[in-house]
C-alpha cells in the first residue's frame, strides 16, 4: 500500500546522480579515519525489521515488497543524515525554536465555547455526539 | 484588467473604475479557462462572488483598505470555513473546516476575496509538487517543468496571473523554491511574524506563511494585514504592528549585500549563475556594495533538516489516527488495525516516508544521536548567519542550484529531490526571513530566482531591496506567453 515511486532502489547511486546534485560535491566528506567511517555506516544500515518495527510504532501498515522498497531509500536518508555524527557539537545549547525564549501561557480564561455540531461535521463515525471506534475493551 | 498589480487594483477598486464582483469574475474566468495547470483544488464562485458582493459595499461605505476587493488564493494547507482544506492529501478528501486560519482570517478583514484553494505537496512535504495527491501542478512557463514545491499550486497561479497574490507556507524553502521556478516574487518572513493557527501542521519549528505576489510592493502591502502577533499561536512573537512599505524607497547606497561563497560552489548552474551574478551586479550600480562572506555549514542544513523536519511530521500527523475526521478505511479488525489501514490509504508515500525517518530518529535510544544532534548543528548553522550579519545587512545568492526540473526527474531519488533545498534551507533553520525575486531566465528559457535574505525582523528593508530592484528591471513583469 505504500506506492513508492520505484522499484529501482539505488544500488549505484553515487555514479548515477545527475552531475551536480552529489553528496560528495554538496557536503563536505567528515574526517573520519576510515575505521570508524565503516563503524558508523554499519551501525546505520536498517534491515527490514526495523522498517517493519517502526512502521508499526508509526501505526502505518506495510506489505513486505514496501518494507523493502522503503529500506533503500530509508538507507539513502540516513546516509545524508549520517554526516551529522562528525560535528563537534560538544558545549552547543539544542536549538528548539528560532528565537529561543518559553513558551507564552494565557490567562485561564473561558473563551468562546466549542461549536461540537460544526467540530464533529468531519468524524468518520459518530453517534450522539461522540466518536465511534471498534471496541477496546471486552 | 488581470495583469495589474495587487497595489493597481486596490487604487482601481476605491477610484471605482472596477468593482470587486467584477474582478471576482474576471479571475474565476481566468481559472476556469486555465483549468489544465490544475493549480485550484476547490473553487466556489458563490463564495467568491458573495465575499465580492461584501467588498464592493464596503467600498461604497468609503470603509475601504489598499486590499479591499483585491482577489487572493489560498494554498491548501491553511484551513478555511467556506472552502475544502485537504492539505492535498486523500486524507483530508473534502475535509471542512470548522474555522478559518488567522492568515486567512486577516486578509478577509481587509476585505480581499478569495479565490479558492490552491495544489500544493501533500501536507507541504516535496519540492515539486508531484506529491499532491490531485495531480501534479503545470508550470506557466513550460508545461514540461514543476513549478517547484510544496507551494507549486501558489507559484503557478500567481506567474500565470489567474490570481492577483497567493498565500503560501515554507518549512525548507516552499516559498522561495516555487517562487525561482515559476518567475514570482516570493517571501517568508521571520518566524513568529505570521501566525500558525490554522495552517495545518508539517514541522512546527519551521513552519511559517508567506506570500506570492508579482512584486515586492504587493508583498509588502499584504503583509501589513497578514502578519502580526496572535495570541492563539503559542511560537507568535509578540511585538508592535509594522508598516512593511515603510522601506520600499530605500536607498541603496551603502547598503552592505553578503554573497555566501558556499552559495556558488560546486553544484551550482552556469546558467543560475550567471543570472544571479547580473543580478548582484545591478545592485553594485543601484549603490550597494558586495561582500564576502561566509556561511561554513550551511550544506550541513539538508541533513539537519531531514532529521527535524521528520521528527515534527511524525509528531504532528500522529493525530490523523482515522477517529475524529480525516480518512477512515473501510475494513478493519481492532482499533489498531483500523488506525494502520487509515493511514496507510490515507497518507501518500512522501508523508510516510518522512513519519518513518520521525518516528526512527525519535524512537529510544536514538533520540539523542540524532534529533539533539541535529538541534544543535541548527544553532551552529543560526549563528554563522548571526557572525555574517555583522559584516552585512542583506545576503543574497541563488535560490537553486539550478531552473525548474522536469516532471518525474527526480520524482524516484528522495535524496536528489531533498538536495533542491540546499541554498533555502539554512535560512529557514536559522528562521530569518527570505525572498525569491524574479532575476532572468536559464536552460529552456526557465525563470531564474536571486534570493534576497536579512536578520530577523528586518523584512522592511529586504522588501525595499527587493523593490528597488524591480523599479531598475522588469524581470518580474515578463508573463509567460501563453497567458498573457
Amino acid at each position: 500500500m505504500i506506492p513508492y515511486r520505484t522499484a529501482a532502489v539505488n544500488k549505484k547511486r553515487v555514479s548515477q546522480e545527475p552531475p551536480g546534485y552529489g553528496l560528495a560535491v554538496i557536503l563536505p566528506v567528515p574526517s573520519l579515519n576510515p575505521a570508524a567511517t565503516t563503524e558508523a555506516s554499519h551501525e546505520m544500515a536498517l534491515t527490514l525489521s526495523d522498517v517493519k518495527r517502526i512502521a508499526h510504532l508509526a501505526r502505518i501498515e506495510v506489505t513486505d515488497a514496501e518494507a523493502g522498497l522503503a529500506l533503500g531509500q530509508l538507507n539513502d536518508i540516513f546516509k545524508l543524515i549520517e554526516r551529522l555524527q562528525s560535528v563537534d557539537t560538544s558545549g552547543i545549547e539544542p536549538m528548539s525554536h528560532p528565537l529561543g525564549g518559553s513558551q507564552r501561557l494565557r490567562e485561564d480564561l473561558a473563551s468562546a465555547p466549542d461549536d461540537r455540531e460544526a467540530n464533529m461535521r468531519n468524524t468518520p463515525a459518530q453517534h450522539d455526539g461522540l466518536f465511534l471506534v471498534p471496541k477496546v475493551i471486552e | 484588467m488581470f495583469k495589474k498589480s495587487v497595489a493597481e487594483l486596490g487604487r482601481a477598486l476605491i477610484a471605482r473604475e472596477v468593482s470587486a464582483v467584477e474582478l471576482a469574475r474576471l479571475f474565476l474566468d481566468r481559472i476556469e479557462s486555465h483549468r489544465n495547470l490544475n493549480a485550484f483544488l476547490d473553487v466556489r464562485p458563490e463564495v467568491t462572488l458573495a465575499q465580492a458582493r461584501a467588498a464592493d459595499a464596503r467600498i461604497a461605505k468609503g470603509d475601504a483598505t489598499p486590499l479591499s476587493g483585491v482577489p487572493i488564493a489560498h494554498k491548501d494547507i491553511f484551513v478555511t470555513r467556506d472552502f475544502h482544506s485537504t492539505a492535498s492529501s486523500r486524507m483530508l478528501k473534502g475535509y471542512m473546516s470548522p474555522f478559518d486560519a488567522t492568515v486567512v482570517e486577516r486578509l478577509g478583514d481587509a476585505g480581499m476575496v478569495s479565490l479558492g484553494k490552491l495544489n500544493c505537496d501533500e501536507f507541504a512535504m516535496g519540492s515539486s509538487n508531484e506529491n499532491s495527491h490531485y495531480g501534479n501542478v503545470l508550470n506557466p512557463w513550460d508545461k514540461s517543468a514543476v513549478p517547484g514545491g510544496s507551494s507549486g499550486g501558489s507559484a503557478a497561479a500567481v506567474s500565470a496571473r489567474i490570481a492577483p497574490a497567493a498565500t503560501a507556507t515554507d518549512t525548507g524553502g516552499s516559498i522561495r523554491e516555487p517562487a525561482a521556478f515559476s518567475g514570482v516574487t516570493g517571501i517568508k518572513p521571520t518566524y513568529g511574524r505570521a501566525s500558525r493557527w490554522g495552517m495545518i501542521a508539517f514541522a512546527s519549528s519551521l513552519d511559517q506563511a508567506g506570500i506570492m505576489t508579482r512584486s515586492a510592493e504587493d508583498a509588502a502591502l499584504i503583509f501589513n494585514a497578514m502578519l502580526g502577533f496572535d495570541p492563539k499561536d503559542s511560537t507568535s512573537v509578540e511585538r508592535a504592528p509594522e508598516d512593511y512599505t515603510r522601506s520600499l524607497n530605500l536607498d541603496l547606497k551603502g547598503v552592505r549585500i553578503g554573497v555566501p561563497k558556499e552559495f556558488f560552489g560546486e553544484g551550482l548552474q552556469p546558467d543560475v549563475e550567471k543570472a544571479v551574478r547580473e543580478a548582484l551586479a545591478e545592485y553594485v550600480k543601484l549603490g550597494a556594495r558586495l561582500v564576502d562572506i561566509s556561511l561554513p555549514n550551511a550544506a550541513l542544513g539538508i541533513p539537519v533538516y531531514y532529521v527535524i523536519a521528520p521528527a515534527e511530521c511524525s509528531s504532528n500527523l500522529s493525530r490523523f489516527d482515522g477517529v475524529r475526521y480525516g480518512h477512515r478505511a473501510a475494513h478493519y479488525t481492532d482499533l489498531i488495525d483500523m488506525m494502520k489501514k487509515s493511514r496507510s490509504e490515507g497518507f501518500g508515500p512522501e508523508p510516510k516516508r518522512r513519519i518513518l525517518i520521525g518516528t526512527y530518529v525519535l524512537s529510544h535510544g536514538y533520540y539523542d544521536a540524532y534529533y539533539i544532534q541535529a538541534q544543535k548543528v541548527r544553532r551552529i548553522i543560526a549563528d554563522e548567519f548571526q557572525r555574517a550579519f555583522r559584516e552585512c545587512d542583506l545576503i543574497a545568492g541563488p535560490v537553486t542550484t539550478g531552473v525548474a526540473f522536469g516532471f518525474g526527474e527526480k520524482a524516484a531519488d528522495p535524496v536528489a529531490m531533498y538536495l533542491s533545498d540546499l541554498y533555502t534551507i539554512p535560512g529557514s533553520l536559522a528562521g530569518i526571513p527570505g525572498m525569491s525575486v524574479p532575476c532572468g531566465f536559464g536552460t529552456k528559457n526557465r525563470p531564474v530566482g536571486l534570493q534576497l535574505m536579512a536578520n530577523y525582523f528586518d523584512e522592511a528593508r529586504l522588501l525595499g531591496a527587493a523593490h528597488r530592484y524591480q523599479q531598475a528591471t522588469d524581470w518580474h513583469l515578463r508573463m509567460p506567453k501563453d497567458y498573457a
